[in-house]
């Protein structure tokens, strides 16, 4: 009866990238795709209600987002943690590969995986990311520089295999 | 947090490879939204995605931020600008100093000596009976003759001089050589001052003090003097005070953050007070300020919604005549917490206080026209920064956060200020005056994240009242 062959062409176009952003932060490959339908779902029940004032693209990134997140959060998800504070430089591995640091990455744990995925590969900035995750700046400046220093050592460890 | 080779990490995020979900994942969502009752998009509206044309400024923005080096402010044309200007309002400044100064000395110490006619020039000669063979250069203590230049075998002598008897009328300042004490020309070089001021003639303090009993045959030719008037530059400075009103118009020069609509042109008005010395000149006084600028407020919200509705069949029975089934049905609805996010416009409208402390400098100043250069600061204190929130109606909704794009302006900054002062004065009381003036701010215009100093061009034009 419905007509979903407009609606499936809006999901051709965003659902790799969407479902990329949400198997980055759930680190599930079933948990990401039950992200991507609710998202989708709740896009096209609020299509309406979408005024243009971001691009689609955006908006829809911030929805898998926030799905995502509500889907693996736990109350410690973005606790402190101390290894952040180190005044060592971050020194990049130069050997490192697109698949070692996607490998790495989801190996942090959930919160600074998240933080790391938010600020330095879909470019958001901290107050944004704060302000989607429900948390401090601090916490999000935190949880990034121990994603860091955590990846620092992980790829070490994959490039010296 | 240091961190190096960091490119090395760019490289490797743009080369994770993206995922692509199952195909079947499709189907389900549809069926989840046949079974929601969401609607598909009939005709073709959403195949083609709307297109905004991007506004001109993008493309600014981008040119900027591709720049190899930004610009420093010590590089920037508003620092070269005001360096101009604030170079030649300082060698004008000197310049005229030293002008001033000249003259003014030359004034002063002309009152030891009397003026001669234009025609007559004062020349200074040595006594024939003392140091002959040097008369041009080398004259004793009291052997001063003056001659006429049209009548140079006509002498007079120190007693035709009355040291009681001013040699101007009343209210004017020149005096009797000899009334001068030797204390104040002691030790000083004086200027025999001709008619034309532009050209002095130093002679040696000795000869001017000599007493007449030493000087008995003293001959002085005889000169006209002439009565002098002194310029209004040259009495007695008094301070003055003025007020005035005005209005400015402004043009700003800062970068539009993201997500926001701000005016770029701005008018205000204010009062004036200013205490003028000499050439010189304080100017304060109170301006007010007020504009409105515009973001995206975003709220994200649970909202109960009908997600699907049934027939809940409560009993059934047989009609004992037809065999019929007979259903008795209850509708039911099936409600849930659907999660969304709504934008809207909220807008923050600003009062301020803007205080200024500009030194003037008046290069150019007549009975009815003046030119001056300024330089000094403002500072701006917030009145007021109210923000109004959209009004949300969302029913059956729970909002569970919300965001703007607006960015807040600081409670106080400080504005450098550089321009000029053009005024005219059509009558003795008061003046028309017109000021264009650079300002640069010197804390950041945002309370975050707007790097780029933001300067306005200032037009001022009012009425100044003298007290």
């Amino acid at each position: 009866m419905n007509n979903r062959k407009a609606q499936k062409m809006l999901y051709e176009r965003y659902c790799d990238a969407m479902y990329t952003i949400a198997y980055r932060i759930t680190n599930d490959i079933s948990l990401a795709g039950d992200v991507l339908q609710e998202v989708f779902i709740q896009v096209f029940s609020d299509l309406a209600q979408f005024r243009g004032e971001a691009s689609l693209g955006s908006w829809i990134k911030t929805i898998t987002v926030r799905t995502a997140v509500r889907k693996i959060r736990t109350e410690s998800t973005f606790s402190g943690n101390g290894l952040g504070d180190s005044d060592e430089p971050v020194i990049w591995p130069e050997a490192m590969t697109g698949s070692d640091l996607e490998k790495a990455i989801l190996s942090l744990p959930e919160g600074a995986r998240t933080v790391f995925l938010l600020v330095e590969v879909e470019g958001y900035k901290h107050r944004e990311v704060a302000e989607m995750l429900s948390i401090s700046e601090g916490t999000s400046k935190s949880q990034l520089n121990f994603a860091k220093r955590k990846l620092q050592t992980l790829l070490k460890d994959f490039t010296e295999r | 947090m240091i961190e190096k080779n960091r490119d090395i990490l760019s490289g490797a995020i743009n080369k994770m490879e993206q995922r692509r979900p199952e195909s079947s994942l499709w189907k389900n969502i549809a069926d989840k939204l046949d079974q929601r009752g969401i609607p598909g998009t009939t005709g073709n509206v959403p195949v083609r995605l709307p297109e905004y044309k991007a506004p001109s400024k993008i493309w600014q923005n981008i040119i900027a931020k591709l720049s190899p080096v930004a610009p420093s402010f010590w590089q920037s044309s508003s620092f070269k600008v005001m360096t101009g200007i604030i170079a030649t309002g300082t060698i004008t400044t000197a310049f005229l100093l030293a002008y001033q100064t000249d003259d003014k000395q030359t004034n002063t110490e002309s009152e030891a000596v009397q003026y001669a006619s234009p025609e007559k020039e004062i020349q200074l000669i040595s006594s024939p009976d003392q140091n002959k063979a040097d008369q041009s250069h080398h004259h004793a203590p009291g052997t001063m003759i003056r001659k006429s230049q049209e009548e140079p075998s006509k002498t007079i002598s120190w007693n035709d001089i009355n040291p009681d008897k001013p040699v101007v009328q009343a209210g004017q300042r020149f005096i009797p050589a000899v009334a001068h004490s030797a204390s104040v020309l002691a030790n000083t070089a004086f200027y025999a001052r001709k008619e034309s001021l532009n050209h002095l003639t130093p002679i040696t303090a000795h000869i001017l003090i000599s007493s007449r009993a030493e000087t008995p045959g003293i001959d002085t030719a005889p000169s006209s003097i002439r009565p002098v008037s002194i310029p209004d530059y040259y009495q007695k400075p008094r301070m003055k005070f003025h007020i005035g009103a005005f209005y400015a118009f402004s043009i700003l020069n800062t970068n539009i953050p993201e997500g926001m609509d701000i005016p770029l042109t701005r008018s205000s008005a204010g009062i004036d007070f200013q205490i003028a010395w000499k050439r010189w000149s304080l100017n304060t006084g109170a301006e007010y300020l007020s504009w409105t600028e515009k973001g995206n407020y975003l709220v994200d919200y649970l909202q109960n919604k009908l997600i699907y509705q049934y027939y809940y069949v409560d009993s059934a029975h047989i009609d004992p005549y037809t065999g019929q089934v007979i259903y008795y049905t209850s509708e039911r609805k099936v409600y849930d917490s659907v999660p969304g996010q709504l934008t809207d416009v909220n807008t923050c409208r600003y009062r301020y206080l803007q205080i200024p402390l500009v030194l003037e400098y008046r290069v150019f100043e007549n009975k009815t026209f003046s030119v001056g250069l300024l330089a000094g600061v403002g500072f701006d204190i917030r009145l007021q920064g109210q923000r109004s929130l959209p009004g949300i109606n969302l029913q059956d909704a729970r909002i569970t956060g919300t965001g703007t794009t607006l960015r807040y302006h600081s409670i106080s900054n400080w504005r450098t200020i550089a321009g000029l002062q053009l005024a005219y004065r059509p009558g003795n009381q008061w003046a028309i005056f017109i000021e264009p003036s650079y300002q640069l701010y010197m804390k950041p215009y945002y309370d975050s994240d707007n790097t780029k100093k933001t300067g306005l061009l200032k037009i001022r034009a009012g009425l100044h009242f003298f007290l």
